[in-house]
């Protein structure tokens, strides 16, 4: 048995003991210890993460067990991330892989934590949109950022959607003629003309990168683009050293539900 | 005297409980009874939705919770300020998932309770989980924001003949304000947004 296996056993008997509970309440509406599980906050994701709180929220107290610490570790994975069951090959290889982030997490007796505070994780929010009267979808990029001491705020640090970079339509557009210095720039005023306006990035110099933030923000201020709603959101964690991994919420039946790890990769 | 009881109830719904320390800052002790707090507001607003679906009352008593169930909200239902920023009157956001596509149905709660009051099921019943998560609680200029989530079942019956039911997850926006009355200085919790989630949870 690898120590993979051990740890899902491990895993297997945590839940082995709702079993009882699971059939004394079939007649209820709800079952209490699946909704217990399931990682139904990010608040509660980084208490297991941490090994700070049980499943039912109760704070950890005494020695701490990094047997115990990699279970609940493995308990935040996608199931269906861990048991690719159409390759047997790639599955060991994941398992591998994700034993070796465990492990560094659970450093040598000091355990790496996730904290709200830190700069290591940010927010990915895809956001429906209404642009020129038309439905469109914006990536957002979002992270805390410390207001004053004890207090915080999330903030926009990027955004993202194909109409944002300004992209010239046509690539036809020569520029500003050269003796336009002569003109007092007279020609300027060719830069928003109907045939223009599309492309007038291509009035910059070549080294001009488009901000679609800037963008974002402008277009929102002069009405141009208004929010709709969000459609998802996901979470990246650079905290673990050398690691990268995702964080999405997952509705479905069981256990292994709520913000789960989706995807682990090595930076 | 009836009428009396009935104001002076609906005066203080949703007030609460912690008296103000002199400092601004929540103990961890105050947040543990505010956490307790919410719980039992959220089970205030269930009791008032079940009775503001229930047929068998009558048109002013439903109005009657519908103004109990609002006064849990900020603003009571209409548009607010909380730290001299404007905010919209608090909204109830249905999102559902069919065929891999999100539908999201934002009304005002206002307009959400009017609705359940009009619909046509003899009667309703709407059950809570024990399970209810709170955030942790953050400090946010001169108040404290959290949010908290509860899960509900909602069946409706024409009859004897359930014709809808479903479950949710309710994931509601909470404010601690600091309010002055003639009761001195206290905590006060308040609802703010709730986003509704249809779930397969437990």
């Amino acid at each position: 048995m690898n120590r993979f296996s051990t740890y899902l056993l491990v895993l297997a008997l945590f839940f082995a003991g709702l079993g009882t509970s699971l059939a004394q309440s079939i007649n209820q509406v709800f079952n209490e210890e699946i909704l217990q599980h399931r990682v139904e906050m990010l608040d509660i994701f980084f208490e297991r993460f941490n090994l700070e709180k049980d499943i039912e929220g109760n704070k950890f107290e005494g020695y701490y067990d990094p047997g115990l610490h990699r279970s609940y570790l493995l308990s935040l994975f996608d199931r269906n991330y861990l048991l690719d069951t159409l390759d047997a090959n790639h599955q060991e290889e994941i398992q591998t892989f994700v034993m070796s982030f465990l492990d560094a997490v659970v450093a040598s007796g000091k355990p790496v934590t996730l904290a709200y505070a830190d700069s290591t994780w940010c927010a990915q929010v895809l956001c429906r949109c209404t642009y020129d009267k038309k439905e469109c979808d914006v990536t957002l990029f979002l992270k805390p950022e410390l207001v004053k001491p004890g207090e915080f705020k999330w903030v926009i640090f990027d955004a993202e959607a194909d109409f944002l970079h300004l992209t010239p339509d046509t690539l036809s557009v020569r520029g500003i003629s050269p003796v336009e210095h002569e003109m007092k720039f007279l020609g300027l005023k060719e830069i928003s003309n109907a045939h223009n306006k599309k492309s007038v990035t291509a009035y910059a110099d070549k080294a001009y990168r488009v901000n679609p933030l800037t963008v974002f923000f402008t277009m929102i201020y002069d009405n141009k683009l208004t929010f709709n709603h969000v459609l998802n959101v996901q979470y990246h964690f650079f905290t673990v050293p050398g690691y990268h991994f995702t964080v999405q919420f997952l509705e479905r039946p069981g256990y292994n539900a709520g913000w789960l790890i989706t995807d682990l990769q090595k930076l | 005297m009836k009428k009396y009881l009935l104001l002076l109830f609906i005066a203080f719904a949703g007030t609460f409980a912690v008296q103000a320390q002199e400092s601004d800052n929540l103990s961890e002790p105050e947040i543990e009874e505010l956490r307790e707090r919410t719980i039992q507001l959220i089970t205030d607003f269930q009791g008032y939705l079940t009775e503001i679906g229930n047929k068998s009352n009558s048109e002013s008593m439903k109005d009657y919770y519908i103004k109990s169930a609002l006064h849990l909200f900020m603003g009571n239902g209409d548009s607010y300020y909380i730290d001299g920023r404007y905010h919209d009157p608090v909204i109830m956001e249905v999102s559902s998932l069919r065929n891999g596509i999100t539908t999201v149905r934002p009304k005002p709660m206002k307009q959400y309770l009017q609705n359940l009051k009009r619909l046509r099921y003899t009667s309703v019943r709407i059950e809570k989980a024990e399970t209810v998560r709170i955030s942790n609680i953050y400090k946010v200029g001169d108040h404290y924001e959290g949010t908290a989530i509860f899960f509900q079942y909602f069946e409706g019956k024409q009859g004897e003949r359930t014709v809808y039911r479903d479950k949710t997850k309710k994931a509601v926006k909470i404010y601690v304000v600091r309010e002055d009355d003639d009761w001195g200085t206290h905590w006060n919790v308040k609802f703010g947004d709730i986003k509704v989630e249809e779930t397969t949870a437990g």
